[in-house]
């Protein structure tokens, strides 16, 4: 029996987009802090929770509110606000703690909200534009988004490293 | 059994902080001419001091507002502070009571005059 056009069609379909097999993406946590909206590399991110109580320690970086206890481990809690210097977090019931793990290494961030997860296509990519300020030095890049307008891509390995170093060197 | 530390539980401004107890003299009044300061922060009322020793047989003085007591926590409730983050000097670990991290302090690291400048264990 002869196919219809529709079965001819479909027998030569491809099996994905051809658009996306030829635009490799990344997977993005977006996250929400202070009037910052954020994306942070999804394999970078362990885990998103609720806030546990925080215990602060003594003469610690301002960025550094204290340690969580999380599954019987404790982790270092860093405020992205003041460790970027857009101002300061204000745990509230919407507030997240995401767990990024980078080696032996275990950091928790404070966020406003965690909005979900999003794919970036490599290519939409572009480097951070002139006047954020120190911001910049902390991004991968930043992408147009219809959702979110400027979607600032954050390097959280970067920040680790940077926020261990300051904390090193008091 | 289980390994356990006996550590004195203390609170300043609404935190608890423990100590070994090893290190703790006694409890006393507190005398704020004697104090070392407030390196922990500054108590709320203050009206209790850690007594430990220093050296050369003198005796310091931490301000509290209050001291909870001595818990017996097993080794396997203790923690080191995570190296992603050096904590200062000052803390050396903490206990992890359910939901909530108690911070652990070195006494003696508190002392202005013998502090250390950093714990190596705290180095990763």
């Amino acid at each position: 029996m002869e196919q219809t056009p529709l079965q001819r069609a479909l027998a030569s379909a491809p099996e994905r987009s051809v658009e996306q097999a030829a635009q490799p993406d990344e997977e993005y946590f977006i996250v929400r802090v202070g009037e910052l909206t954020l994306g942070v590399r999804s394999d970078l991110v362990r885990e998103v929770t609720r806030m546990g109580p925080v215990t602060p320690l003594p003469r610690a970086p301002s960025f550094l509110l204290g340690v969580v206890g999380h599954r019987g481990e404790v982790v270092p809690l860093i405020d992205l606000l003041r460790f970027l210097g857009q101002g300061e977090s204000k745990a509230g019931a919407r507030s997240r703690l995401f767990l990024s793990e980078q080696g032996d290494y275990v950091v928790g961030f404070l966020a406003d909200q965690v909005i979900g997860l999003r794919r970036v296509f490599v290519a939409d990519k572009l480097a951070p534009p002139a006047g954020m300020g120190t911001t910049a030095e902390f991004l991968e890049g930043v992408v147009q988004s219809r959702e979110f307008g400027t979607l600032s891509l954050l390097n959280l390995s970067r920040v680790v490293q940077a926020a261990r170093q300051k904390a090193l060197a008091r | 059994m289980d390994e356990a530390v006996d550590v004195v539980l203390f609170e300043i401004a609404g935190v608890r902080y423990g100590a070994d107890l090893a290190q703790v003299r006694r409890v006393d009044l507190d005398d704020p001419t004697e104090s070392i300061g407030f390196p922990l922060g500054r108590p709320a009322e203050g009206r209790r001091a850690l007594v430990f020793a220093a050296e050369h047989l003198t005796e310091c003085r931490l301000a509290v507002d209050a001291v909870l007591g001595v818990q017996k926590i097993p080794l396997a409730q203790l923690r080191r502070l995570p190296k992603a983050v050096a904590a200062p000097p000052l803390s050396i670990g903490a206990w992890v009571d359910g939901k909530d991290t108690v911070l652990l302090v070195d006494l003696h690291a508190l002392n202005p005059f013998t502090r250390k400048p950093q714990d190596p264990l705290l180095e990763g």
